[in-house]
């Protein structure tokens, strides 16, 4: 019983560490070729974690030689343009000027019903208003409206909005952020200063962030 | 590119590690048998004092081998060959001369597709 304990959480580690190599990407932004990589490293994992008379080298050694030929194509795809096309595809224009591309809908087994349920998603309705819908090698449809139907941007109306950047978090759960705070120029000595004047202590913090106008926010813990 | 160079300098060495594998697999089955031979010669010339010593022999080389075996070969293949070992020694106890050899044909059978099976072939990669 414990074997399998131990079996499980070595090659849990092992398929957590290499699938943390491979990349942030989530499952519908995969590739083809990295979508079967995932799915054929749980089943190579899975096989010797029910069956201890496989030795466990057996479920480590092919997962280590997918993840190399994952960082392979990975490189390969990312160096060669044509290789690039041979390993993920090429996107494909699918309508183009707010004509549907049939030929190339046809080529793909993509039909109207499809793109339509995606234009949807993308709160689309109508195909008229499109410039161009693009199916991408993950499978996502990208779409670009026509000028004249997109939302209006701070730049169209000729306004400069001032720069935004993220809020830096300098407290979570009563513990001091000091990279953060080493980040926005400041010290413990300042942060415990401001948190006396609303009348607390950083320990008493839940969580605390400065934005970007420099205004410092913060909740205590209840 | 360390990535790329830590795939490559694994890759090697998994390589390489699998052909000393399969390498010491074939010596170790070789050796194996060699003394399931010696045992069986003793059993066709009726000496069955040395085929207890001999038997008694390869029980403790197969102990040695049984130790790191089971990293590489699938554990129910070893089970079955001490199952049939242990069977075989108490055959020669008993002095039952053709079950002992039967028993020691398996074995020498078994011992033979162990490295067979990990060797790098065509019948084996299809």
């Amino acid at each position: 019983m414990n074997l399998f304990i131990i079996r499980t959480l070595i090659l849990f580690a092992a398929t957590v560490i290499f699938l943390r190599l491979m990349g942030k990407r989530q499952i519908g932004q995969l590739q083809p070729y990295e979508l079967v990589i995932i799915i054929m490293i749980s089943e190579l994992a899975a096989i010797p974690m029910q069956n201890t008379s496989i030795p466990i080298i057996n479920g480590l050694i092919p997962i280590f030689t997918l993840f190399a030929a994952h960082v392979t194509l990975s490189f390969l795809s990312l160096k060669s343009e044509s290789a690039r096309g041979i390993i993920c595809g090429r996107p494909s224009v699918l309508i183009e000027n707010a004509r549907l591309m049939e030929k190339e809908m046809r080529k793909l087994r993509y039909n109207i019903n499809d793109l339509l349920e995606q234009l949807r998603d993308k709160n689309v309705s109508n195909i008229a208003d499109v410039e161009f819908a693009i199916l991408e090698t993950s499978g996502n449809l990208s779409v670009i409206l026509k000028s004249e139907k997109r939302p209006i941007q701070p730049g169209d109306l000729g306004i400069a909005p001032g720069h935004e950047s993220l809020p830096v978090t300098l407290v979570t759960d009563g513990k001091v952020n000091h990279k953060n705070l080493r980040k926005i120029d400041q010290d413990l000595d300042w942060l415990e200063k401001e948190f006396r004047k609303k009348g607390t202590t950083s320990k008493k913090v839940f969580y605390a962030h400065q934005d970007a106008q420099g205004q410092l926010f913060f909740q205590n813990k209840s | 590119m360390r990535i790329f160079i830590a795939i490559i300098i694994s890759t090697v060495l998994i390589f390489s590690a699998g052909l000393w594998v399969n390498d010491s697999l074939q010596e170790a089955s070789d050796h194996l048998s060699e003394r399931i031979e010696m045992v069986c010669q003793d059993i066709k010339s009726n000496d069955w004092e040395n085929a207890r010593e001999n038997i008694k022999k390869l029980e403790s080389r197969w102990g040695d081998y049984a130790r790191w075996w089971p990293i590489i070969i699938d554990h129910q293949e070893m089970d079955n060959i001490e199952f049939s070992l242990a069977r075989a020694k108490e055959y020669i106890n008993e002095e039952k001369r053709s079950l002992a050899l039967g028993q020691l044909a398996e074995i020498r059978l078994m011992v033979k597709h162990l490295p067979e099976k990990e060797k790098v072939n065509l019948k084996n990669i299809l």
